[in-house]
């Protein structure tokens, strides 16, 4: 079996002329998002150093889901269909929330209304024809503001606007709230 | 009486969100530890249940540096890669022979197993290869 044809456009050990290292995995800075809004996660799309090699496939997925199912993905292996008419497929708890954005340079996912259940390890895996696969990975870490405060007294009563208690005597108030991440409430 | 269409992948979709996992890794062994210059054998097993095959690949911390892809012809790729030493003629699906190992050949190696379309369902799994000087 002749093996050695496929490796002509990548015929190095990840170093290019100028001896710099190529990203074939490139880890993008975390991003923080607030519930609700909208963020752009990155994926390099553009073949590693000079090569010229199509995409063939672009599949993105999440670092913890163990089905592996991926939430968004673009097969542009007919010879036929260039990758910018290529169909994307969305997964279904993301469909009408997501749009990946493939004219830009990095490509954007673009998700619209965040929700708390898209916090997670991000990953965009490219194939192309014959260049070796890049992968990009961003983390994505949703912030819940803080829901109402709520006051409690020692047992366990919700005070609302006015608590008595015999002076002298000792107070114990416990505060409560929902968010994501913890932060200190102060009054 | 009433007629719904539903695309296939939809019905993956549907699937696979009521955790039917088509696609698992069942082994993947990568030796903890090797004499330096031995050759080593990486191996990866998967179940597809009625799925097709897309790909198979290995990855080190540098990146991709074998592919099995069961349409391309010939099916099996691999990438120059620092401490790799891939004999492609003993190769094939997710079993990967390296003739010989240096001290660039330690490090985390991952399998990664695709389904084909339409779900393209991806599994994969790491592990630590140690080499030493004897």
């Amino acid at each position: 079996m002749i093996s050695t044809n496929y490796i002509l456009l990548d015929n190095f050990d990840g170093i290019d002329g100028n001896g710099k290292q190529l990203d074939f995995i490139k880890a993008f800075p975390e991003q923080q998002v607030v519930l609700g809004s909208s963020v752009s996660l990155p994926c390099e799309i553009t073949a590693p150093g000079m090569s010229t090699d199509s995409v063939t496939l672009i599949l993105w997925y999440r670092g913890d889901d163990i089905s592996g199912a991926p939430i968004y993905s673009i097969d542009a292996r007919s010879r036929n269909t260039p990758l910018e008419s290529a169909k994307h497929f969305i997964a279904d708890d993301y469909e009408g929330r997501a749009n990946f954005d493939i004219t830009v340079r990095p490509a954007l996912l673009k998700l619209s209304p965040i929700v708390d259940t898209d916090s997670g390890l991000y990953w965009c895996r490219v194939d192309f024809r014959w260049t070796r696969t890049t992968i990009s990975t961003v983390l994505l870490s949703v912030v819940v503001p803080p829901k109402r405060v709520i006051i409690r007294d020692a047992t366990g009563i919700e005070l609302k606007s006015i608590a008595v208690f015999d002076e002298g005597s000792d107070v114990r108030l416990f505060c409560e709230s929902i968010a994501e991440p913890i932060r200190l409430v102060k009054e | 009486m009433y007629a719904f269409l539903v695309s296939p992948r939809r019905l993956f979709s549907l699937c696979a969100s009521t955790r039917v996992l088509a696609l698992r890794l069942t082994r993947v062994d990568v030796p903890s530890s090797v004499i330096m210059g031995d050759p080593v054998w990486l191996n990866c097993s998967y179940e597809l249940e009625n799925d097709e095959l897309y790909s198979i690949k290995w990855y080190n911390s540098n990146g991709e540096f074998y592919r099995w892809v069961p349409k391309d012809m010939p099916p099996g790729q691999k990438y120059e890669s620092r401490g790799i030493h891939l004999d492609l003629t003993k190769s094939s699906f997710g079993n990967v022979f390296l003739s010989m190992t240096d001290l660039h050949t330690d490090g985390t190696y991952r399998c990664e197993v695709s389904a084909e379309a339409p779900s393209f369902q991806t599994v994969k799994r790491e592990k630590e290869l140690r080499v030493y000087n004897d």
